[in-house]
């Protein structure tokens, strides 16, 4: 008779503690592969080039609600695929807008082939360029050039480079979206309520308080407001933790910036009074300590939604998701809403860019190849013959051009955004003409000269933003007693103390040759866009910070 | 004995202890291994590279330079740095104080009760809340403008709107509270008295012991190891505390509620590595020096 097979204790033990290891262990190196949705896999085994993707923009599969969207991207991604044997694109999961950890990812060398540069660039043009210098995006200016990205883009964006190109031209990005700086979306019925067709182009802050007041009525707030209003509000005075009147070079002492908080602190006393009566003595602001979330998901707009808050603050790309959030068409949309830029300071001055370029940085580690097929299929989807194919593939199952603008958002940084090849109509009007018309005259606006573009990039951080926001939260927020004027010269100290100690990576040189043209450039600005500010900020503070260091 | 060609030996009584020996040997480091692994990858290993890494200029790609204590100079002269261990201690002082020994009594009530009371209490008491979910709910319960304190504060009681959050004085006071309620070291005290004989209780009622002294004779000093323990990891905790202050204030007002792990977070986020992992070094050497301090003053063992 068979004996039953016995195992004693210690033995299951044993096995079990080694099965467990070695689960482990697999369990590390798995990953989630997959082939864009309704595509069919190539037959093909493809090995010699294989691309890493954490999703948007580059996707398997694209997911977006607009009917003939998945089509048309899965389309244009299989005849890519096709024009490119021996690449193939796998999906990692990955969260390319976590800072901490992309930054982890790019040093570790696991990151997926592309990300955005705004996140490890702090979303400003000295943190992008210093980033590039610290080696976290690829040097993509060979295989830009070989894949003729440049055609591809709309001048106006092409022209705009600094958050993708060094200053000596090398590119290390390529710009995908337009973004406009952060404005507000009003409702137009509310408007009309006190008399008003539309925000005023060239409205103040002392404006905004006003409107807020008469749209204030019964629970419903004129503003909805995030909690760094006067982040806002006080660059508009100059005023910011790296403000033009607020922070000044020093070429060759350690770190290359010092600030200066106390030359114009009536002025941050006066912001600050002007948003403190807004939200205490007016009660005309929806708005607490915790509301961080500007976007279209955020508190701030649900109460734009549900007509709680005439006025929400975001920036242009949100509309069309605004109008999914409300189960409107983006006609009925632009119906609804209009979108204003923010209000301008006292003297008419605004830190406000027209618009910037959202740009891709790509991963360092890739090899020329590799960067190559990452350029040239990043540039075909997303700004050339690919996103021509879903495009029409939506419009021929919609019939409808703005159905173009819900799935992909308007403007576009190629050059589709007026017209599209085998789509009728223009999609500025399909945008919605009010809309469209706001848009693209915040758009041409002049730019106001970014420090960035002109000095060479610093790689040794310096004081981070830390202090200026605490003050702005008191400043903001507190109940209990404060002085501005005590608190801005602690600022200014914590920080020219903080600085002292930084060492610089900038030879003093170049960094005093840049910002000579920089000022020159910035005066002729003022000159031209704020008069006044010129005449009784700019001026009193160049002949104190800048003419005794640079002559 | 023979098979084919080869001859075997019989194997002598030394050789089979041996090799029992060293089967024994290796199915233990078999068991071992798996916390060796843990403890040396996500324990030993970051911290000597924190270590190391707070004396160079720690770049995030490209070649290391020793940098001496060129971190910890800059940190010493940062006026954030005190503030963010000032919060810290204040916060993980008022934390222990306030979250440590209301639990322990909390238990103990709870052991009095009848048992199907108890079991009941015990379920409300340890129903597993999300962490992240259990803040935003504190979140809405502290809001300012529409928040059910602010409700009970001027409604209920006619009080003049308080500030909570918003106040610099009185901030870390109410990012404490929500730990009094929701810490729960509790479960391990109901274990522990779970664990005394009852026949030390009846011997100390038959001696016309009273409730306190119970309480004071037995149950104290035999959940003492367990309140060691307890202790132990409040301190570390509360010193290494981010997420709850993070989602609540940021910080905010003006740094009143930022602790030093906020900090180090702050400078990871801008890009200042070698500061962040000094930082982390300090803040690693000032936890070991009071978990040291606390082991030679509280003795875990109820018998000595």
């Amino acid at each position: 008779m068979k004996q039953p097979y016995r195992i004693s204790r210690r033995q299951f033990l044993g096995m079990l503690a080694a099965g467990s290891g070695a689960l482990a262990l697999a369990a590390c190196g798995v990953k989630v592969t997959e082939t864009p949705g309704g595509v069919t896999p190539l037959g093909s085994p493809v090995s010699n080039v294989k691309l890493l993707t954490a999703g948007w923009p580059v996707d398997i599969p694209f997911t977006n609600p607009t009917p003939g969207f998945q089509v048309g991207y899965n389309k244009a991604f299989q005849a890519w695929l096709d024009m490119n044997p021996g690449v193939s694109v796998e999906r990692i999961e990955f969260n390319v807008w976590d800072a901490a950890g992309l930054r982890t990812a790019v040093a570790g060398g696991t990151a997926p082939f592309h990300y955005p540069i705004g996140v490890l660039g702090n979303w400003n043009v000295p943190g992008i360029q210093a980033s590039y210098a610290e080696g976290l995006f690829a040097d993509i200016t060979d295989a830009f050039e070989k894949n003729k990205v440049l055609d591809l883009l709309d001048p106006k964006v092409a022209a705009n480079s600094s958050r993708w190109k060094t200053q000596d031209g090398t590119i290390f990005g390529i710009p995908y979206e337009v973004v406009s700086s952060e404005g507000f979306f009003f409702n137009r019925e509310h408007l009309a309520e006190i008399g008003m067709d539309d925000l005023p182009f060239n409205w103040k802050w002392t404006d905004m308080r006003e409107i807020a007041l008469k749209l204030t009525k019964g629970d419903r707030k004129g503003l909805a407001m995030a909690a760094y209003a006067l982040d806002w509000i006080l660059p508009t005075y100059g005023i910011d933790f790296d403000g033009l009147l607020s922070h000044y070079p020093v070429p060759g002492k350690s770190f290359n910036w010092r600030w200066d908080f106390t030359t114009f602190v009536d002025d941050i006393v006066e912001g600050v009074n002007l948003w403190r009566a807004m939200n205490f003595e007016d009660q005309s602001v929806y708005t607490d300590p915790n509301f961080w979330d500007f976007s279209q998901n955020g508190q701030l707009a649900t109460a734009f939604y549900d007509r709680r808050a005439s006025m929400t603050p975001g920036i242009h790309l949100f509309f069309s998701d605004m109008a999914t959030k409300m189960n409107m068409s983006i006609k009925e949309a632009d119906d609804f809403m209009g979108f204003q830029r923010q209000p301008l300071g006292p003297m008419g001055y605004t830190y406000q860019l027209p618009f910037a370029d959202s740009a891709w940085g790509f991963n360092p580690d890739l090899k020329p190849e590799e960067l190559d097929k990452a350029i040239s299929l990043f540039a075909y989807l997303l700004l050339g013959e690919g996103f021509v194919t879903t495009a029409q593939e939506i419009y021929n199952v919609n019939k409808d051009p703005s159905d173009i603008i819900r799935a992909i958002r308007w403007p576009f940084a190629n050059k589709f955004s007026e017209t599209v090849p085998g789509v009728e109509g223009s999609l500025s009007e399909a945008t919605g003409k009010r809309y469209s018309a706001s848009i693209n005259r915040i758009f041409s606006l002049p730019k106001l000269p970014e420090v960035g573009e002109y000095v060479p990039a610093e790689v040794n951080r310096g004081p981070g933003d830390t202090p200026w926001y605490d003050k702005l939260t008191r400043w903001a927020y507190s109940k209990d007693p404060f002085d501005v004027k005590t608190d801005a010269a602690e600022l200014e100290n914590i920080l020219n103390q903080q600085a002292k100690t930084f060492p610089s990576s900038v030879d003093p040189d170049a960094f005093a040759a840049g910002l000579n043209k920089y000022y020159a450039d910035v005066a002729t600005y003022l000159q031209a866009n704020a008069p006044e500010f010129y005449e009784k900020r700019f001026v009193p503070f160049y002949d104190l910070h800048i003419k005794p260091e640079f002559g | 004995m023979t098979v084919g060609t080869e001859v075997i030996e019989p194997k002598t009584e030394v050789q089979t202890v041996e090799e029992g020996r060293t089967r024994k040997g290796w199915i233990n480091w078999i068991f071992v291994a798996p916390a060796i692994l843990f403890q040396f990858f996500w324990g030993w290993y970051p911290s000597i590279v924190a270590i190391f890494l707070s004396l160079t200029n720690a770049p995030i790609r490209g070649p290391l330079t020793y940098r001496g204590i060129e971190n910890y100079v800059r940190l010493a002269s940062d006026p954030l740095v005190p503030m963010a261990f000032r919060v810290t201690l204040i916060y993980g002082i008022a934390s222990i104080v306030l979250t440590f020994f209301i639990p322990i009594f909390t238990a103990i009530l709870l052991m009095e009760m009848p048992p199907k009371t108890m079991r009941v209490m015990m379920i409300l008491w340890f129903l597993p809340l999300s962490g992240i979910a259990s803040t935003l709910f504190w979140q809405y319960l502290y809001n300012e403008n529409f928040g059910l304190f602010q409700f009970i504060a001027t409604s209920v009681l006619g009080l003049p709107p308080q500030a909570f959050l918003s106040s610099e004085r009185w901030v870390l006071l109410w990012l404490i509270v929500p730990g009094i309620i929701m810490y729960g070291p509790g479960l391990y005290y109901i274990t522990g008295l779970q664990a005394i004989p009852k026949s030390y209780f009846e011997a100390a009622e038959v001696e016309g012991a009273g409730f306190w002294r119970k309480i004071w004779t037995i149950s104290l000093p035999r959940l003492r190891p367990i309140i060691f323990m307890s202790m132990l990891f409040s301190i570390i905790g509360s010193l290494q505390e981010f997420t709850f202050p993070d989602l609540m204030t940021r910080g905010g007002p003006n740094g009143a509620s930022r602790t030093v792990v906020m900090y180090m977070f702050n400078l990871l986020n801008n890009g200042r590595i070698g500061d962040s992992t000094a930082l982390a070094v300090m803040l690693f050497a000032l936890i070991m020096i009071l978990v040291l301090i606390f082991r030679l003053l509280v003795k875990s063992d109820p018998d000595v």
